[in-house]
Parts: structure tokens; C-alpha cells; sequence
């Protein structure tokens, strides 16, 4: 990713020089990033520490019509903890994350080498058509798979009977064995192109001469891939498992959409939980925080363990 | 490299089959959706392309419910939030633009910095946008909502332009950044010794430069504003200040759910996103890799 | 709104109003042409906007507000969102401090509305004694609470059954079952004859009444309840309402295997929709105006032949009835009155416009006695389904309440949640009926902890 630069615009731009002193690189850098600064603190920063400070006081709609949230030290957290939904959500939302990500993971690799193969024609087809998916809104992405899911109407369920593969109708979203899953498959639908892309890139820095040492030594194909190529993606594995484990980690969207949590508890997960806490009645905007700052210390381990392994050699 | 068997290639030519129809099979399923209609998903269960096709679901969208046709005619309760098709998508376009607009200027003066003047604090803020990336909007969600209230930002466009912007910033700091990085900075110094001051350097010498990185960036920034859902779905309640995805939403908690319906007005708001991904997809490739892994 | 809709939408109510008036139904508190009571006098008071924060129901928000804009001149806005995200978006827009005149509840809301204080007691306002003493006995039970009338009714709607007289006629059953043995029968028969593969379809989709609402009407139909006199559960060992799950969860995949897989995503008219691709024999119980939708021609391919069919028994079922009230953040008491009148009472003229229009266009029912003994109900129903098989229904149907007490409680909400849950992973047979109800035991103390 370097950008050539024309020296010819250098030329260009040639300008006496400023009127009064100019101030200091210090200053500078200080002006440039207030706005920033600003937008961090007040929409990242602030609330999530407002969230925190919620999460230990009563707060519902009498109490933010008022304007007073008494404070009721760790019951909120208590509550949640005690709530056999709350851990019912959070176990569906580990294995919803495990499936998506090692699934992405596993096709991202396989599909980046797929697209790679510049020779073959369909490889490049695909590769045109990769990024479609990153560009469909996940809430309208939610609503075509449950059209595709239905058990009655279902687009699925049509391409099935026209083949002749089954003669009862398959329940894919409604059954509880299978719903979890179900749900997985538009997500790594929607966001499998960012992982592609992220390996395909990778790819494409590896050195030619690596392969052609190991076409020479005779190496087969698949042994070439485990003890060349394999070890070089290796760190751009690593962005994606950490990157998409904390994404789905909050997935919202496709739950809404296609199951809204159902059958039964079978699709509850975090966020969901969070919300259906917070926004149907009783409203309890408190309980809701104190879910939701759980997930959130989760994603910041994450979050650091993601700057430890891939922006420790930030030396930008 | 690897192919040259036959029997190889064949095996590719099949792979490759197989992801394009798994990419293609929901447009597919959304396209037949929309163009028929309920009644006739409904007659023959089994029926993989429509008995009869029609353009209905997207005239009743399109005329904001007034012109029912033929298959709507009858109906008595079309689900009120597809009559603000327009307002939601005009919406959704102002909130998209601004978002892109304001993050793409705060983003480059900041990233400009974290690049260039290398101080401890601005390495800092680099690795404070890293984690502040990470932050899920649903955790987000109930502190804004009181926040915006006690700042009089709820139900008004701006309050959700200000809480995308503040949210997504980080993210393009982290795609513009490499690229500022990699501009030599013999280029701004010789610009500097021709006179320049550093902020007419950087509006001058390297934005111009950037053009590249700031598409790039600002696709991005535009395709994730387009589909936010949550963000406006908890701010604004009122059917004026709703923007597409709420729409959108609004029609799974529907009784009267109409999958035709739902499938025109999906493809109605995909196919600003998609146009751009098709138009600009080498941008796309390249700020999604930049952002997520040092350029 | 075209001018065509408006022109139909006129010319229906001149119907209506001439065959009304042509049989001369009307007593005193009749639902037609008041000339000159309190509705028809103008506030003293001035506002240049009102508001109401409502679910979906077609056109008829647009129609009212275009009502009440040309009687009395002033703009009315309207919030209209889908019935499930109603509570979060007035609860949002509430506590946003926003300014709302009237907005609506289902009963299962309503107590938590009120305990939260958005609810204004309408007692004391020009002509709301006359609307309580027309109140039906549902509409009683919802809108006055502690003595003091708390809102108009929107609509009320009880639960029967539906049947498709073709697959009766296929399956040579000459009349709908009159015992559930004899339901089980007729639908192990028409599975067993390949007439159909999965012969019933419930509603037990997610919701505040859908799911809920078919295990409440088959325990009380069955004599039971889910809570005492005095507030104790009626869920334990033996209990009507567990034993009605049992045989419930058992028409399921893991028992008989006769029940629509698709019954647990269902809510009311998406089941009736269901219901009109012709694969089911019969449709467990749900509100009765299913029937508008499953019998009209430009929906449903088997338009007309979707017969209405009581409960088993003595017929017991249950009603409800949604209500419109008054709210606490109002901007000017009276002319939210008047507005609320426009959605839940009388328009200026002195009629139940609103009322009479969705008994019309929408076959639901009235929560008013004067509207449903009217001809309104008669005629305007009668397209879809047979008026009087129903009336008789709703002579045997006792109020939500009845069955399950809870609604009156603010924890009814949560509860409900996990009652939705837990009794769909009964159905798909992920537990017992036993722990269904035993975690619904445990749960009540749960969700009141929540409130």
C-alpha cells in the first residue's frame, strides 16, 4: 500500500511563507485532533463510563423522567448474573462466535487462494463478485435469509422440492436443534468478504520465489500450502479470529430479523439480551447496563489482547 | 502456478461454482421475492420461480402506499412505515453523507498527525482508536440514548450523524493512517522549506496525494453509515426522522408480515450500497485491508 | 391517501349509517348520530399540533387524523409502529420527554404503563361517564382499574377456532370436533390419510397474547386458571393448566407430530395467511377476525372456505380488549380528550366512526355494547364469516383476566417473556411440561425482581 507520489505537485504548491509566526508542531497536532478528541470522549469515552455508572443505580422510565436514578450498588449485576437467560444468551453467543469464526476462518483461506489463481477464468469471476455480500444491509440480509428459511413459503425449501431432494419441507430456523446454526449462515454470509479480502491480501505479499523454492524441491501442493504458505498467513489469521470473535461477539441484526431470539431461548444472545432488557417493559435501562457492561469488559479484553498481538509493532 | 492438470482445473472450475452460487443464491431469493406476489407464494408452496410476475410491492413502496395495485387492493393494513419509503430513504443518504463528510475530515486531520508528528500522545490516541474500535454499539446504546436526551438530540438527524460520526472515527483513522504513513515525508519538508506552513502542507501537499485513501476510506465510512440500524433504530422514534434500516425493522415486528413486500423494499435500499461496491471495489479492497492490518 | 380510498371509505360509512338508522337500532347511548353532546363543543383552550403514538393498523390512522384535522382544525401527528415495537418506541419517546397526547395499550401492557405514571385518569372529563356506562364487560375489565377509567377501547376480539370445509369434505368428517379426543382423531386421520401432513396449526409465535393467549383460552376452556382469587399460581402438579400443556406439547413433533412446525412462529394474521395456503385441517384457537383475512379472495387461495368453529365443552373462550387512553405528557389535557374521543369514542357528529370503520373494514369486534349489538357488526362482518356462529362465541367468552390474573400485575411483562420461552422449548420438546411449569413457578419471583 504505498502511494507513489508525482513529484510534480510539490512544485505546484510552492507558497510564501505564512503570515506571523507559525505555531508550534506540539499545538499543531494538539488543534488537529480536537474534534477527534471530542467525538471520543463524548460518544465512545463518556457513555461508557455513564454505562458503568447506570449499571449501579435504579434506572427506569419514571426515574429518567424525573431525572433522579437512585443508587443500588451491585444489584443490578446481581440480578443479571442470577438470570438463567442472561447465561442461556451468553453460552449461545460463544458458539454462535466459535461457529462463524473458525467457519471463516477455514473458507477465507480456501476462497483467497481460490481467487488467487489468476489463470483460471471463474477464479476471476469470483473474485469480481467477492464483495458483494459486505455490501447488503445486515437488517435487509436478516430478512432475506428468514424469507429463504420459512417453513412454509421458503425459498430454500423451493429450490429443495424443484430438485427433488425432499419430500417434507426442512424447518430450518424453527427448530431448536438447528436454529443456532441456522442463524450462523447469513452472518458469515454477510461478513465473510472482509476476511477474504484481509487473506487474499496477505497473499498477495508473499514472495513468489517461496512457491517456485518449493515447486523445485518438489514439493506437493498441499504440503506446499502447510509449510509455506500457512505459516505466512499466520499473522493475518490471527487479525481476523480476533477482529471477528469480537464482532460477533455482539451480533444483533440477523437475531432480530430471523429469529428474534426464538424457538424457545434457542437464539437469545448477548446483545439481544441487552436490548429486550433495556427497550421492552419494564424498561429497566439499569439491568440493561449492567448486561451490556459485561459484554462490553469481554470485547475489551479482546480489544487489548488485538493491540497486543497485531499493533505491537505500531511504530507509526 | 497450481493449475495446469486438467483434472485441476476442472476441480477449480467446480469450487468457484459452488462460492458464486453461495454468493448469489440470497440476491437470487430476494429478486424472486419481490416480484410477485403473496398470494401466489402462497398457492404453490413448492414453486421455485413465480406463477406470475408483477411490480406491485414496488409501486405501493414507490407511491408511498397510495397506489395499491392489483395485489394490495384488497388489503386494509399495509404496514404504515413503507409509506415513508422517500423520507426514509433521503434520510438515510443526509445521515450517510455527513457521516462520511465529518469522518473523513476529523479522521485525516488526526490521522495526519498520529502519522507525521510522532508524538507519545498521539501514539496513544492511534492505540485508543484501536480499542475504541472495538466497542459493540448495543454496550454503547443506553448511555447515548440518555445522553442525547439530556442533549435534546433525540428524534433529530443530528444526534444520529453526531453518534455515527463518533463512532465510526476511529475506524477511519486506522485506514487513513498507513496510507498518511507511507507518503514520504521528504514531500511535506521540502513543501515546508518552499514556505509552507504544516496545515497548508497537509491541505496542499498530502491531501491532495490521498485522494486514493480518502475514496477509499469514505466508501467505507458511507456503507457501514447506509446500514447502521441500531444507532437510529434506539434514537429516533418518530417516523420523520427514521432512516432506512429502521424501516426496514420495523416491518419483522409487524403482524402483518407481507415477505414480498419485505423483499422489494430490501432490494430497494441494497442497491445504493451495491452500486457503490460494484463502482468502487477496488477502493473497498484496499481500505479494508489498511484498516485492519498496519498498510 | 388517494381520493378514491377516501371517496370508498365515505361512501361505506353512508352504508352503514343508512341500514343503522333504516332498522331503527338505536337506544339510548346509541352508537350512531348524537347530535349536540359534550363531543360535539370545542375546548376553550388553543393548540396548534396534537399527537398520537399507536400501533399499525392499515389507513385508518391516516383517515381519523384527516378527521379530526377537517372538524376541528388542528394538525394531528401520528407515530405508528409495529404492534411488537409499540411499548419500546412509546416507552423511548416517553422517557425522551417528548410531548404525547393519546397513545394505545394492549391489556398486558397497560398495568406497566400506568405503574410507570404515563397514564392519566379521563373520570372527570366532559361526557367519560357516558362512554363507561357503554362499556362491554371486557372493556370494563381493562379500562377502569382501582375504580378510575383509564382509557377508551380500542377493539376486542375473542378466541375461536377455524376450520377448511374442503379437507373436512376430503376426510368425510361431516362436523368439526366437539371434544378434543375427537380433534385428535380428525387430525391423526387427515395425516394418516395424506390429506394433510402436519393437520393443525397454532398460534404459538412469540408475543404478549399469541403463544400465551392459546395456552390461557385451552386451560380456561378446560375449566382451569393460572392464578387463584388471591393471587397464587395455578401451575403445580395436576393442574389444569399443566395438564392442557401436556396434551398440548404431545400434538408436537415428539408426540402425535400433528402440529404445523410452523405454529411457533406464527402471530394472528400471519397465521391465518398460513393457514390460507390450504395445508392445515384446522386453526387452534386466536382472535376471531383471522377470518378477514383466510377468507378473503385477494389473499387467500381458499377464500370462503374457512368456517368459524366454537370451543369444545360449554364453549368457555376468552376475550380481550386493547385500549387507547390519555397521556401523562400531554400537551393540553382537553384537546388530547378530544383526540383520544376521535380514536376510542365519538367523532364530533356523534358517532363511533372509528369503531364502526374497523368492525367494517377489519371484522373487529367493538368495545362498545351499543356498536356491537348494532348492525355495524352484522353487516360489516358478515363477508368473511358467519356473524351469528360468532356472537354466540362471544356470549360464552370471559375476559383475558379471568384466566390469567397476572395481567394486572407490571411483572406480567417479563413473566411473559419467559413464559414464551420456556413453553416453546416444551412444544419442540426440549423439556418437559412438568419443568415448563415448575421454571414458570420459579420465574414469577423472577420477573417481579425485574420490574
Amino acid at each position: 500500500m504505498t502511494v507513489v507520489a508525482p513529484q510534480m505537485a510539490v512544485a505546484r504548491h510552492k507558497r510564501r511563507r505564512g503570515f506571523g509566526r507559525e505555531m508550534s508542531a506540539g499545538w499543531f497536532a494538539f488543534f488537529m485532533n480536537v474534534p477527534t478528541l471530542l467525538f471520543l470522549v463524548l460518544v465512545l469515552a463518556w457513555p461508557v463510563i455513564y454505562a458503568g455508572y447506570l449499571s449501579v443505580h435504579r434506572v427506569g422510565l419514571a426515574q429518567l423522567r424525573r431525572g433522579e436514578f437512585p443508587f443500588t450498588g451491585w444489584e443490578n449485576y446481581g440480578r443479571v448474573l442470577e438470570d438463567p437467560l442472561f447465561w442461556t444468551a451468553l453460552q449461545n453467543t460463544v458458539i454462535f462466535t466459535a461457529v462463524t469464526v473458525s467457519t471463516e476462518v477455514v473458507l477465507a483461506v480456501m476462497i483467497a487462494l481460490l481467487i488467487n489463481q489468476t489463470g483460471v477464468w471463474t477464479s476471476r469471476l469470483t473474485r469480481l463478485l467477492i464483495l458483494l455480500p459486505y455490501a447488503i444491509p445486515p437488517i435487509a440480509n436478516g430478512l432475506i435469509w428468514a424469507f429463504m428459511y420459512s417453513f412454509q413459503f421458503g425459498f430454500l425449501n423451493r429450490i429443495l422440492f424443484t430438485l427433488g431432494l425432499t419430500q417434507d419441507p426442512v424447518n430450518w430456523a424453527g427448530n431448536p436443534e438447528t436454529a443456532l446454526f441456522a442463524v450462523t449462515v447469513p452472518y458469515i454470509w454477510r461478513t465473510l468478504p472482509f476476511a477474504i479480502i484481509l487473506v487474499h491480501a496477505a497473499l498477495q505479499g508473499i514472495p513468489r520465489e517461496l512457491y517456485e523454492q518449493a515447486a523445485v524441491d518438489g514439493a506437493r501442493a498441499w504440503r506446499r500450502f502447510w509449510h509455506v504458505t500457512l505459516p505466512l498467513l499466520r499473522p493475518v489469521i490471527a487479525v481476523i479470529l480476533i477482529l471477528r470473535t469480537a464482532f460477533a461477539f455482539a451480533v444483533f441484526e440477523e437475531i432480530l430479523a430471523i429469529t428474534q431470539g426464538g424457538p424457545g431461548d434457542a437464539t437469545w444472545v448477548a446483545a439481544w439480551y441487552s436490548y429486550k432488557i433495556t427497550f421492552s417493559p419494564p424498561n429497566n435501562f439499569g439491568m440493561g447496563s449492567a448486561s451490556a457492561f459485561i459484554l462490553a469488559l469481554m470485547i475489551g479484553v479482546m480489544a487489548l489482547v488485538y493491540l497486543r498481538a497485531v499493533y505491537r509493532r505500531v511504530t507509526l | 502456478m497450481f493449475a495446469t492438470s486438467r483434472t485441476a482445473r476442472l476441480l477449480l472450475h467446480v469450487a468457484n461454482a459452488t462460492v458464486i452460487l453461495f454468493i448469489l443464491l440470497p440476491l437470487v431469493a430476494v429478486f424472486v421475492g419481490s416480484i410477485q406476489s403473496e398470494k401466489a407464494l402462497q398457492a404453490d408452496t413448492r414453486r421455485l420461480l413465480p406463477l406470475e410476475f408483477t411490480l406491485d410491492n414496488f409501486t405501493v413502496i414507490l407511491s408511498k402506499g397510495e397506489q395499491k395495485g392489483r395485489i394490495f387492493e384488497q388489503v386494509t393494513y399495509l404496514p404504515d412505515n413503507i409509506k415513508h419509503f422517500y423520507t426514509a430513504f433521503l434520510n438515510s443518504a443526509i445521515v450517510a453523507v455527513s457521516v462520511t463528510f465529518l469522518t473523513l475530515l476529523f479522521g485525516s486531520l488526526s490521522a495526519y498527525t498520529i502519522a507525521h508528528l510522532r508524538f507519545r500522545w498521539t501514539l496513544f490516541l492511534m492505540q485508543a482508536n484501536v480499542v475504541a474500535r472495538f466497542v459493540p454499539v448495543i454496550v454503547l446504546m443506553i448511555p447515548l440514548y440518555i445522553v442525547m436526551r439530556s442533549l435534546g438530540q433525540l428524534n433529530t438527524l443530528s444526534g444520529v450523524i453526531i453518534a455515527e460520526t463518533g463512532f465510526l472515527l476511529p475506524y477511519a483513522i486506522l485506514i487513513l493512517a498507513p496510507y498518511f504513513d507511507s507518503i514520504p515525508r521528504e514531500l511535506e519538508e521540502a513543501a515546508r522549506i518552499d514556505g509552507c506552513t504544516r496545515l497548508r502542507a497537509f491541505v496542499f501537499v498530502i491531501l491532495p496525494l490521498s485522494t486514493p485513501a480518502l475514496a477509499a476510506c469514505g466508501v467505507i465510512m458511507f456503507i457501514i453509515s447506509w446500514h447502521e440500524l441500531l444507532i437510529p433504530l434506539i434514537l429516533n422514534a418518530r417516523p420523520d426522522v427514521m432512516t432506512l434500516p429502521v424501516v426496514i425493522a420495523s416491518l419483522v415486528g409487524d403482524v402483518h408480515v407481507f415477505f414480498n413486500l419485505m423483499m422489494a423494499i430490501c432490494l430497494l435500499a441494497l442497491a445504493p450500497t451495491v452500486i457503490l461496491v460494484a463502482l468502487l471495489q477496488k477502493y473497498i479492497v484496499e481500505g479494508l485491508s489498511a484498516g485492519a492490518v498496519k498498510g | 391517501m388517494s381520493d378514491d380510498v377516501i371517496r370508498k371509505w365515505a361512501l361505506s360509512r353512508r352504508r352503514v349509517l343508512g341500514a343503522a338508522a333504516g332498522l331503527g337500532v338505536l337506544g339510548p347511548g346509541a352508537a350512531f348520530g348524537q347530535a349536540g353532546g359534550p363531543w360535539s363543543q370545542a375546548p376553550r383552550s388553543k393548540v396548534d399540533r396534537l399527537n398520537f403514538v399507536v400501533w399499525t393498523y392499515g389507513d385508518i390512522y391516516t383517515r381519523i387524523a384527516k378527521q379530526f384535522e377537517a372538524d376541528w382544525g388542528v394538525k394531528v401527528d401520528s407515530t405508528i409502529s409495529s404492534f411488537n415495537d409499540h411499548p419500546t418506541k412509546l416507552a423511548t419517546m416517553f422517557a425522551a420527554g417528548e410531548k404525547i397526547d393519546v397513545s394505545q395499550s394492549s391489556p398486558f401492557s397497560f398495568p406497566n404503563f400506568i405503574g410507570q405514571g404515563l397514564v392519566e385518569p379521563i373520570d372527570d372529563l366532559p361526557g367519560a361517564a357516558e362512554y363507561t356506562k357503554d362499556f362491554t364487560a371486557f372493556t370494563k375489565q381493562v379500562a377502569v382499574v382501582k375504580g378510575k377509567t383509564m382509557g377508551l377501547p380500542y377493539f376486542s376480539a375473542v378466541w375461536v377456532w377455524n376450520y377448511y370445509a374442503d379437507m373436512m369434505e376430503k376426510l368425510k368428517i361431516d362436523k368439526p370436533f366437539s371434544t378434543y379426543d375427537e380433534f385428535i382423531e380428525h387430525c391423526v386421520k387427515a395425516k394418516k390419510d395424506g390429506v394433510s401432513r402436519y393437520p393443525v396449526l397454532w398460534v404459538a409465535g412469540v408475543g404478549l397474547e399469541q403463544l400465551p393467549g392459546t395456552w390461557y383460552q385451552m386451560t380456561w376452556n378446560r375449566g382451569g386458571t393460572f392464578f387463584d382469587k388471591q393471587g397464587n399460581h395455578m401451575l403445580g402438579a395436576g393442574s389444569i393448566a399443566r395438564e392442557t400443556l401436556k396434551w398440548w406439547a404431545n400434538t408436537f413433533e415428539k408426540g402425535l407430530d400433528i402440529s404445523d412446525p410452523e405454529s411457533l412462529k406464527v402471530q394472528f394474521t400471519t397465521s391465518a395467511k398460513a393457514f390460507g395456503a390450504g395445508k392445515n385441517l384446522y386453526r387452534g384457537p386466536n382472535h376471531h377476525y383471522g377470518l378477514n383475512v383466510a377468507n378473503d379472495p385477494a389473499q387467500s387461495p381458499i377464500a370462503g372456505k374457512v368456517k368459524v368453529h366454537g370451543s369444545p365443552g360449554d364453549g368457555k373462550t376468552i376475550g380481550v380488549t386493547h385500549v387507547y387512553f390519555l397521556s401523562s405528557a400531554n400537551r393540553d389535557k382537553e384537546w388530547a380528550w378530544k383526540l383520544l374521543q376521535y380514536l376510542g369514542g365519538r367523532t364530533k357528529d356523534g358517532n363511533y366512526t372509528q369503531a364502526i370503520g374497523l368492525a367494517k373494514d377489519a371484522m373487529l369486534g367493538s368495545g362498545y355494547s351499543s356498536v356491537m349489538n348494532s348492525d355495524a357488526i352484522k353487516q360489516g362482518w358478515a363477508p368473511w364469516g358467519d356473524v351469528s356462529a360468532i356472537l354466540k362465541i362471544w356470549d360464552q367468552a370471559a375476559y383475558i383476566g379471568e384466566a390469567c390474573s397476572s395481567v394486572y400485575q407490571p411483572w406480567h411483562f417479563p413473566w411473559t417473556d419467559q413464559l414464551n420461552i420456556e413453553v416453546q422449548k416444551c412444544l419442540t420438546g426440549q423439556i418437559t411440561a412438568d419443568q415448563c411449569c415448575d421454571n414458570l413457578i420459579k420465574g414469577i419471583a423472577d420477573a417481579k425482581r425485574k420490574v
